[in-house]
């Protein structure tokens, strides 16, 4: 089983963050990490792989980001982070734009702009190798919830309008074009003000989600 | 902490140092305003004693929000922990949030606070029948979310939530005791903090809150939707 995927749940901010490697290579890469990175470091190790890749769905605002923290630490690894809508840093990263692909192992992360919640958003599609086109699954950070959406109205009054849009046609035309099948991994739990009423399950699917889901 | 995250926090490289300071220091720290004061024990323990000025917000992974809502993360921070061996596990708490400095933390824990002959500040407490019989010139103020309060509360109840309390701390009458409650106690006893913080002389927690509440079958306000 070369394929490794895992939920990191850190209580209290109600983040989730997650492991993706592949142990025949022993490379993996970690989205959303917290501050607090020792835990990504035991699992890799645990799982002996090398952390080479710390990918953002987006700017934070509720939780300091882990990803130069974790970079530091192992020294193996880079920090991927959206440059779409109009995203700027004060520090060296690696740019994202819609459509990049990373490959880890047989698995294939892409790239999809998805703004909303923020204006940099980004999810990052799941799929084997073998159908690359095909995605089994969706890292959705805060676009998408189990039972609810990304709130549009965190970055000001004079944003919310536009976000409040974006996440329309994010959720119309992009999750709502997903296979029923294709699961769900949000970048949030219940508890996490990011959203209201977050269902308490950690994952879900777009079928489930587009029956029950208010947003969708 | 959107403009942090985008300017790229600073590497801490491991946990943030915490210097251990013995009583006498650690009330030195206090006096020169070194940093804020936050107590992370328990609500009991906070209402039984801890050093005046204190705010109260219990080492639980919960504390991350509530520090992000209520501290500045330029000040530093004074910390009282339940035991010395919890000091990484509360600083970890705190770094989520984006709080990694810290002036010092009390060495010993309250019990050599108390040893060293140091003041104490108190939070009452009362049982939910106690606040159900208590007479008029009680206040009583629910803390939680407004999701919270629409579903019901305690008649007569005055809902301020928790973030902006110190704001509207002023509408409360100094001259009468006020009982905070929440859900469960662990928010209002940060309540009972920052109300003893102002000034405010006769302040109670309600272990239990809103939980004990119910399942006692006291009467319910306002949960007719």
């Amino acid at each position: 089983m070369p394929l490794i995927f895992e939920r990191i749940l850190t209580e209290g901010i109600a983040e989730l963050s997650y492991l993706l490697g592949d142990d025949s290579e022993g490379v993996a890469a970690v989205i959303d990490p917290t501050p607090d990175v020792d835990k990504y470091v035991e699992l890799a190790r645990s799982k002996s792989l090398a952390i080479t890749h710390v990918f953002e769905t987006h700017i934070h605002a509720d939780l300091v980001s882990g990803a130069r923290e974790l970079c530091a630490r192992v020294g193996s690894a880079k920090v991927y982070a959206s440059h779409e809508g109009g995203a700027r840093y004060g520090f060296d990263l690696e740019k994202l734009r819609e459509g990049d692909r990373f490959t880890f192992g047989q698995t294939v992360l892409s790239v999809k702009h998805t703004p909303g919640h923020t204006p940099e958003h980004v999810s990052y599609l799941i799929a084997d190798l073998k159908h690359s086109d095909a995605p089994w699954g969706v890292v959705t950070g805060d676009s998408l919830f189990v039972n609810s959406a990304g709130r549009p109205d965190l970055l000001g009054s004079s944003e919310t309008d536009r976000l409040a849009e974006q996440q329309f046609h994010t959720l119309r035309d992009f999750y709502l074009k997903l296979p029923d099948s294709v699961i769900i991994y949000p970048g949030h739990g219940s508890g996490s003000p990011c959203g209201a009423d977050i269902g308490d399950r950690l994952d879900s699917t777009i079928g489930y989600e587009r029956r029950f889901n208010p947003f969708l | 902490m959107k403009e942090l995250n985008a300017k790229g926090p600073d590497i801490l490289g491991g946990l943030p140092r915490v210097p251990g300071l013995p009583p006498t220091a650690f009330k030195q720290a206090v006096a020169a305003k070194a940093g804020n004061l936050v107590d992370t024990r328990s609500m009991l323990g906070f209402g039984g004693g801890h050093i005046p000025g204190a705010l109260n917000i219990g080492a639980r992974p919960i504390l991350s929000i509530w520090a992000g809502w209520l501290l500045d993360p330029e000040e530093p921070l004074l910390l009282v922990l339940d035991s010395d061996a919890d000091l990484d596990e509360v600083v970890t708490l705190f770094i989520r949030t984006g709080y990694s400095k810290f002036a010092g933390y009390l060495v010993g824990g309250m019990p050599a606070w108390v040893n060293a002959g140091l003041d104490l500040s108190k939070v009452d407490e009362k049982t939910v029948h106690e606040l159900h019989d208590a007479d008029d010139a009680l206040q009583v103020i629910d803390v939680r979310a407004p999701s919270e309060w629409k579903s019901g509360h305690v008649p007569g109840a005055r809902h301020i939530f928790l973030p902006e309390l110190r704001d509207h701390a002023h509408d409360l009458d100094r001259r009468r005791p006020i009982a905070a409650y929440c859900d469960s106690g662990y928010r209002a006893s940060i309540a009972t903090s920052i109300l003893k913080q102002q000034g405010f002389a006769d302040v109670s927690n309600v272990p239990g809150s809103w939980q004990a509440w119910r399942k006692a079958g006291l009467p319910i306000e306002g949960n007719s939707a």
